[in-house]
């Protein structure tokens, strides 16, 4: 499914054709640089306007029409990769060819549009109920957080891994930015998303394109956003201050000790580099074979799960466990065994090869999913500014040699042990 | 082999095998990938049985440590041939069913063939045996400090006098010490025969081809020794205390669990019925354009952790609320009166012809991937509801097929769990 660009009416359209699916899905992504200071507003904004419109100004009213366009389903998300604010909107119209009516897609980009650009204000303004609501919500949220201890302990590993560093966090609801999030701060933000972002427009499915031109050449009048600013991706790089590894003993836990390993990546960001990371990242703890989960779980029964998470877009690397208190420093211990280890050289070469099929793999069976697809495309293309050319990765892949992943690996220093334990740890 | 339209271009095809078992399968052509799911009617609730007249039982927990188990089944690793081939495999085990599934876009029918190696003999060596318990002692620990898990248990014991509804599926640590090779092979004997499995198949393979494959193994050629049904027997009697209320310090916001028991006349012969009105009832009473949701908007007290589920496991069935809520004594009054209102309430028509609509549409997008249509398949089968006719009879109901349900929200029907955070 190769990604076809087009121009349409000063717009960056993009479409990726294919037969499989009776659905179409079109996606409007906004880019802009991250703004930690807008993490509640850019998030509350995509709950708000995908609850309701200027048209269909209550949520009953425009569940009410998405329904009877056959279960149009729409989505909406903001988040962060790297340096950029990412926001998505987003429909999954079943395409006419399979309904007793046309023009079902014609009403359901429709619907989209109204969403991003036509949102229930008053005075220009979001009201003072929604601000009011959505604060209520958040702060509800804040102490369910608290309460799920899985939640909590990710949470608290996350501000100590990256220093407290607001400018790279960006976890929602931030509970200081909750104080300035007003009627006003909140308009800001969607008139920012709709004149400042950067919009490309994503669409995929069984459909005509010169049919699909000509809808939104008809429908560009609406679409408010002429800004041609391109935002560059970098990843983030966390600025490391201290020499010794930052350890954090909570001893607050009634339950199980959860273990987080945090690691500071200490080479730069490429596409080659995430690349053998992310095979790293397979190998050592990604799959049922990985490396930590057979020494960890099956030889010694530290755990039922263990895994490791790579972060591509902000260039983080972690190992997260569930033990006894007892067990965690052999856990942690073992941990730090595995990877001194693969620093030395001593890989697998079956465990080598099996990684990269797994990643090879995921990167094929995407085609079974339109969604998967288009957010595959998506995201590369913020990320290396390419499109998802599934050849090209697996030609990138293969040519990576077990010596190439070893030298990247010895930049990796333990940076950060967060333990969430009970009393006598 | 029985050949069953789901859908005008959607077909589902059905054989019993010659040892008994169940195959349904329903091909993708243009997917390239294939899932295959192995049920066996063993689960969580099978501590206490009666099989040919003889009443049984067996420590809380056997099936799930089976299925662990089965991983390493005659000394050799189950997993290692499906990570060779990039494939997913994994189970699960459920109150009703053990289930072993796997994923694959290559060497299909090699790995089916090496999953039903595993179901012809079974051997369990002692090492494994101890090795598995000290992994599943693990896992039972990981919601120790869950409240809302705590609370949900709770709910359970408060609305069922039936322990097999309310006892974790995975045992405690004390009973899977009790589970040694006496009494994995009874369960071997008693569950693990043809007969008393399934197995579903939703991807990219030829009909003919699948069967014939699973014939010349030796799982179908074996002979197996005579099956004897597995009689259970739910309690669903009524309980005289409807609420509890704990208060705790350890929580940091407060937690609240109703439960709207359904009598058993609801779904008691009609799992097709009830599998078809639940869902889409819940989804309109609980609509944003509904009374219910509306008021917990006005009274400020809807947020993000509102989840309201539908549960229905063949043999009960009830609708769960949960929340998580600093004004859980208003939002506890508020939901109980609207609750109430429930039978004297008419679900606008306007409201049914749009979700009618909306259903169409949905059932159109279940089939365009492979993996929901197999889920939804999946749930179709373990609940026994007709594959075939569910589709026809879904595009046929009527609001008034709704009027049953809605005569469930009684106070002798509704229960309620709090759990107070300790000021």
């Amino acid at each position: 499914m190769n990604l076809i660009k087009r121009n349409i009416a000063d717009l960056d359209v993009y479409y990726i054709k294919n037969d499989k699916f009776k659905t179409i899905e079109a996606f409007f992504v906004f880019s802009n640089d991250f703004s930690e200071k807008f993490v509640n507003e850019s998030t509350f904004l995509t709950e708000i306007l995908s609850d309701s419109t200027k048209k269909y100004p209550s949520t009953e009213k425009f569940k009410l029409v998405c329904d009877n366009l056959y279960g149009l389903s729409k989505m909406s998300h903001y988040h962060f990769e790297g340096s950029l604010d990412i926001t998505m909107f987003a429909i999954s119209s079943v395409n006419d060819k399979y309904l007793p009516e046309k023009h079902v897609f014609n009403q359901a980009f429709d619907i989209l549009l109204e969403m991003i650009y036509a949102p229930k204000t008053v005075n220009a303004k979001f009201t003072k109920k929604i601000v009011k609501e959505k604060l209520s919500q958040a702060f509800e949220m804040l102490l369910s957080i608290k309460q799920n201890k899985n939640a909590y302990s990710y949470n608290q590993f996350m501000k100590a891994y990256l220093r407290n560093n607001t400018d790279h966090i960006g976890i929602f609801p931030n509970e200081e930015g909750l104080r300035d999030f007003t009627q006003e701060s909140l308009t800001k933000v969607h008139q920012r998303l709709i004149t400042e972002d950067n919009l490309k427009i994503f669409i995929a499915g069984d459909f005509d394109f010169s049919e699909m031109d000509n809808l939104i050449e008809t429908k560009s009048q609406k679409i408010r956003n002429r800004s041609k600013k391109e935002f560059a991706f970098k990843p983030f790089f966390r600025s490391k201050k201290e020499l010794d590894t930052n350890l954090v003993i909570d001893k607050t836990s009634s339950g199980q000790t959860r273990v987080f390993i945090g690691y500071d990546l200490n080479f730069p960001h490429n596409q080659e580099n995430a690349m053998t990371m992310a095979l790293f990242n397979e190998l050592f703890g990604g799959f049922e074979n990985s490396l930590l989960f057979s020494n960890i779980r099956e030889k010694l029964h530290l755990s039922y799960y263990v895994f490791s998470h790579y972060s591509v877009g902000n260039h983080l690397f972690y190992i997260n466990l569930e033990t006894t208190k007892d067990n965690a420093d052999k856990a942690i211990n073992e941990v730090k065994q595995q990877l001194l280890n693969c620093q030395n050289g001593e890989i697998d070469e079956v465990l080598f090869i099996q990684a990269k099929n797994n990643i090879i793999n995921r990167w094929q069976t995407a085609v079974d999913s339109q969604v998967k697809t288009m957010l595959y495309n998506i995201i590369d293309f913020f990320r290396y500014e390419n499109i998802f050319d599934e050849t090209e990765k697996i030609k990138m892949l293969e040519n990576i040699t077990k010596a190439d992943l070893i030298k990247l690996i010895n930049s990796i220093n333990l940076d950060t042990i967060y333990i969430y334990t009970s009393g006598e740890y | 082999m029985e050949k069953k339209y789901i859908l005008d271009d959607e077909i589902l095809y059905l054989e019993t095998l010659s040892n008994g078992m169940k195959v349904f399968i329903q091909p993708k052509p243009k997917f390239i990938q294939t899932f295959a799911s192995l049920y066996i009617d063993f689960g969580g609730r099978d501590f206490r049985y009666k099989r040919n007249n003889i009443e049984y039982s067996l420590p809380r927990g056997t099936a799930h440590f089976l299925e662990h188990l089965l991983f390493e089944n005659n000394g050799d690793t189950l997993t290692k041939n499906f990570i060779e081939a990039n494939a997913d495999i994994n189970a699960f085990t459920a109150r009703k069913v053990t289930s072993y599934y796997f994923s694959t876009k290559n060497q299909f029918y090699p790995l089916l063939l090496r999953l039903f190696d595993n179901f012809v003999d079974f051997s369990f060596s002692e090492k494994t045996i101890k090795k598995e318990g000290k992994i599943i002692a693990q896992e039972l620990s990981m919601n120790d400090d869950s409240e809302s898990v705590k609370a949900y248990k709770s709910l359970l014991r408060l609305i069922y006098k039936d322990d097999s509804i309310y006892h974790d599926i995975g045992g405690t640590k004390a009973t899977i010490k009790a589970i040694d090779k006496i009494v994995l092979e009874q369960a071997v004997e008693h569950f693990y025969h043809p007969k008393n499995m399934t197995l579903l198949v939703t991807g990219n393979v030829d009909p003919a081809k699948l069967i014939e494959t699973l014939n010349n193994h030796e799982f179908v050629k074996k002979t197996w020794p005579e099956y004897y049904p597995i009689e259970r027997f739910t309690n669903l009697a009524d309980k005289t205390i409807h609420t509890k209320r704990k208060v705790d310090k350890k929580l940091e916001t407060n937690l609240v669990e109703i439960g709207i028991k359904i009598p058993e006349q609801l779904f008691k012969n009609r799992q097709m019925e009830h599998f078809l009105l639940l869902d889409p009832f819940l989804e309109m009473i609980f609509d944003p354009s509904t009374n219910i949701y509306k008021t917990l908007q006005k009274k400020n007290l809807y947020n993000h952790s509102l989840t309201v589920t539908p549960m229905y496991d063949g043999d009960y069935s009830f609708i769960n609320i949960s929340i998580e809520t600093k004004k859980s004594k208003q939002f506890v009054k508020t939901m109980k009166e609207l609750l109430l209102e429930i039978p004297v309430t008419d679900i606008p028509e306007k409201i049914f012809k749009a979700f009618h609509r909306a259903e169409i549409g949905r059932t159109i997008k279940s089939f365009d991937d492979v993996k929901e249509t197999h889920s939804l398949l999946e749930n179709l089968i373990l609940n026994n509801v007709d594959t075939s006719g569910y589709f026809e009879r879904k595009k046929n109901i009527k609001l008034e097929n709704f009027n049953d349900l809605k005569q469930v929200f009684t106070k002798n029907n509704i229960y309620l769990v709090e759990y107070i955070k300790q000021s």
